[in-house]
């Protein structure tokens, strides 16, 4: 009897913690959903996301990797069965949850919010902080708990196994048509930010010599340099940006950068198809190691650039475009506001690298949680 | 972050660059005028002192979401590190990031779609599945590249600023991708004989279904031309037949062209409607199946280590 007790009190006084971050996730929301007028500091929307990140990946993806999948750590995942020393590898976790999460942050989550900004940030927000924890951190970690168990296969061959030949081909069609439209608007995005600027369109181009260098040092001059080949790239990278800016006030050479956003797009076509057809260590695998390294580098700094300056949100919690008749896109909250913010909550393109790379590399399975569902909530 | 990053710009700099320029026009002086109207007081004064903080000729009409960014990065860093005059320079720096970014996701995008075209058409003539074949690559890599590049260069021209129409029908993509994943998700656990907690999947899944779908018929239904793509079809087609002519197109060829995007993008939607109509139907039937067999169904790889007792008793 007091041993029960005992053990219950205990449990209480460990939850208790969690009571507070609670509390404090509610008060920040109360925050920005009540204040009006004045502006809101943008600290109460991250303590809100950190809190409510923090809460739903102690409980829920506790709950459904224990009592729904039960996971196991005797299994042995598909690296170690298979282990050939290039798709199939046992990673270490932290490696790659970094992989992991440089993968799946593409440039959905960037412009979907920025867009749902007409609204207000209240809205986009609530649907973030809900999608993330019920829809999109549940969607990564399950399908990659899948296809772990299953040879790491990719969602196509999955569907097809698990629910017949019929269904498998057309999910494979839906698959292409969706990646055809994803790469389209992405290459839009790119289009719309360099049309007629000079300074952004010739670094853009410097990295192609940057990364076809690298990638010739890593490979002839000095292979095997990971380190030091990234170094280099970086402070080209750098100096490209800062050399962009004598580009675009010179008379000469900024009329040569600057684009028509036709002839832009059809520049981005051919590099697509050259990039495609070209093998993988010229162009795309150094490139691979540069951008990993600035995507997290600027997330990291953006962050703490936030914790240092403590901006003011200036937009108001909810705008008057709420109902539908926005410039930025036209529609109304209901179902918009909810397919605007695509990646950010919930995206179906994470099914396919938690079906793609992870699922051979994963070393044990109840990584599966922190690897899925953890690197969503990032 | 995003969020925080668009929200931290004043309201009227964020209207002037998301905007079409056939909302706004094309100087400072009349974006501020209709920004304003909107009831988001802002001056011209404003907008081409940000354009030249940062470094750029104008910021009208930037849509796309990559600038707007870029701006409200570039505020929060400049404003820790360097002060105003490094405001340029971390621009160019969130700009780059941003590009870098997508790059990387097109050609790596671009590869894996040519790997499944190879894949689909594979099943059909074998040899054009042979990913080490020129030919083939080549064929597979110019099927790919000109699908998306077809409808990058429909947005190009789009005089709505491309992002408008394009946007909504990429979100209804990505998530019925996501709709697709979750429903194997919810077979899966039918299969493992864990309906008790399939909720977990079932939940989010009917969510999706639902929005995507309210969303692709409002696409392609609604009466709003701003909204529906039949609509803005037909009223484009209404205009030509009486010779007139819209904003923003300025020759008939451009109105036609206009209205046949239209329809594209309409069957577009429609084939997604389509699809994820039919994985719900295949889905209930493996649920059925399912729930009539007694024991676990779903086929996991065999781990011949030990023995395994049934997942999580």
């Amino acid at each position: 009897m007091s041993i029960i007790n005992i053990a219950d009190s205990r449990q209480t006084l460990k939850l208790f913690p969690w009571a507070l971050v609670f509390a404090l996730v509610l008060f920040s929301l109360y925050t920005l959903a009540v204040s009006r007028g004045e502006n809101v500091n943008a600290m109460w929307l991250v303590t809100a996301a950190i809190g409510t990140y923090a809460i739903g990946y102690r409980f829920y993806s506790r709950f459904i990797a224990e009592r729904v999948l039960g996971l196991d750590a005797r299994r042995r995942t598909p690296a170690l069965r298979r282990n050939d020393g290039l798709d199939y590898v046992p990673t270490d976790k932290w490696v790659l949850f970094g992989h992991h999460f440089a993968a799946i942050a593409g440039a959905g989550p960037l412009v979907g919010p920025v867009l749902a900004a007409q609204m207000g940030y209240l809205p986009g927000t609530l649907w973030l902080l809900t999608g993330v924890i019920f829809a999109g951190a549940v969607q990564d970690f399950l399908v990659l708990f899948i296809s772990t168990r299953r040879d790491g296969r990719s969602l196509g061959d999955l569907i097809k196994t698990e629910m017949g030949r019929v269904p498998g081909v057309i999910a494979m069609i839906g698959i292409l048509t969706i990646m055809i439209i994803l790469l389209a608007v992405l290459a839009l995005v790119v289009v719309k930010a360099l049309a007629d600027s000079p300074w952004g369109a010739f670094t853009v181009f410097a990295t192609l010599p940057i990364a076809v260098f690298m990638g010739v040092y890593g490979r002839y001059l000095r292979p095997g340099r990971i380190g030091e080949m990234s170094a280099i790239g970086f402070v080209l990278l750098l100096l490209s940006i800062a050399f962009g800016r004598t580009v675009s006030e010179s008379a000469l050479l900024a009329p040569l950068f600057s684009f028509k956003a036709e002839t832009l797009a059809f520049m981005l076509i051919g590099y697509g198809f050259v990039a495609s057809v070209l093998p993988v260590w010229l162009l795309l695998a150094p490139r691979d190691y540069l951008s990993t390294f600035l995507k997290v580098g600027t997330i990291m700094s953006l962050a703490i650039g936030i914790f240092i300056v403590w901006p003011d949100l200036q937009m108001p919690a909810i705008s008057r475009f709420i109902d539908g008749t926005g410039p930025v896109f036209a529609g109304s909250v209901f179902p918009f506001l909810f397919i605007t913010i695509a990646c950010g909550a919930v995206s179906g393109f994470h099914a396919l690298v938690s079906s793609g790379t992870t699922p051979k590399m994963i070393a044990d399975e109840t990584q599966t949680r922190f690897i899925g569902y953890g690197a969503m909530l990032m | 972050m995003a969020l925080i990053a668009a929200s931290v710009l004043e309201p009227g700099v964020y209207f002037a660059m998301n905007s079409a320029p056939a909302l706004i026009g094309a100087t400072p002086d009349s974006a501020a005028a209709a920004i304003s109207s909107w009831g988001f007081a802002v001056t011209p004064e404003t907008l081409s002192g940000v354009a030249a903080e940062v470094g750029e000729k104008t910021i009208l009409s930037r849509t796309g979401g990559a600038p707007t960014l870029a701006v409200g990065m570039a505020h929060i860093l400049s404003s820790a590190v360097g002060g105003s005059a490094a405001k340029a320079f971390w621009y160019h720096f969130a700009i780059l990031f941003e590009a870098l970014f997508i790059l990387t996701t097109i050609d790596a995008g671009t590869r894996v779609a040519r790997f499944m075209i190879q894949d689909l058409f594979g099943a059909f003539f074998p040899a054009f599945g042979n990913t080490r074949a020129w030919a083939p690559n080549l064929a597979a890599t110019a099927i790919a590249v000109s699908g998306w590049g077809y409808f990058l260069y429909q947005g190009v021209i789009d005089p709505l600023g491309g992002i408008n129409t394009l946007w909504p029908l990429f979100g209804i993509a990505n998530q019925m991708l996501a709709a697709i994943a979750l429903t194997l998700c919810v077979v899966v656990l039918y299969r493992m004989k864990r309906e008790r907690y399939a909720f977990v999947a079932i939940a989010p899944t009917a969510w999706l279904y639902i929005c995507t779908l309210t969303a692709a018929f409002e696409k392609i239904f609604h009466d709003d031309p701003r909204i529906g793509f039949l609509a803005h079809a037909r009223k484009f087609a209404a205009a030509a037949d009486k010779d007139q002519l819209l904003a923003p197109a300025k020759t008939l060829a451009e109105m036609q062209r206009v209205i046949f995007n239209d329809y594209v993008d309409a069957t577009l939607c429609a084939i997604y409607v389509t699809l994820v109509l039919a994985m719900l139907g295949f889905a209930i039937r493996a649920i059925r199946a399912a729930r009539a067999a007694e024991h676990v169904t779903t086929r996991e790889t065999e781990d011949e280590l030990h023995d395994l007792q049934p997942a999580g008793a």
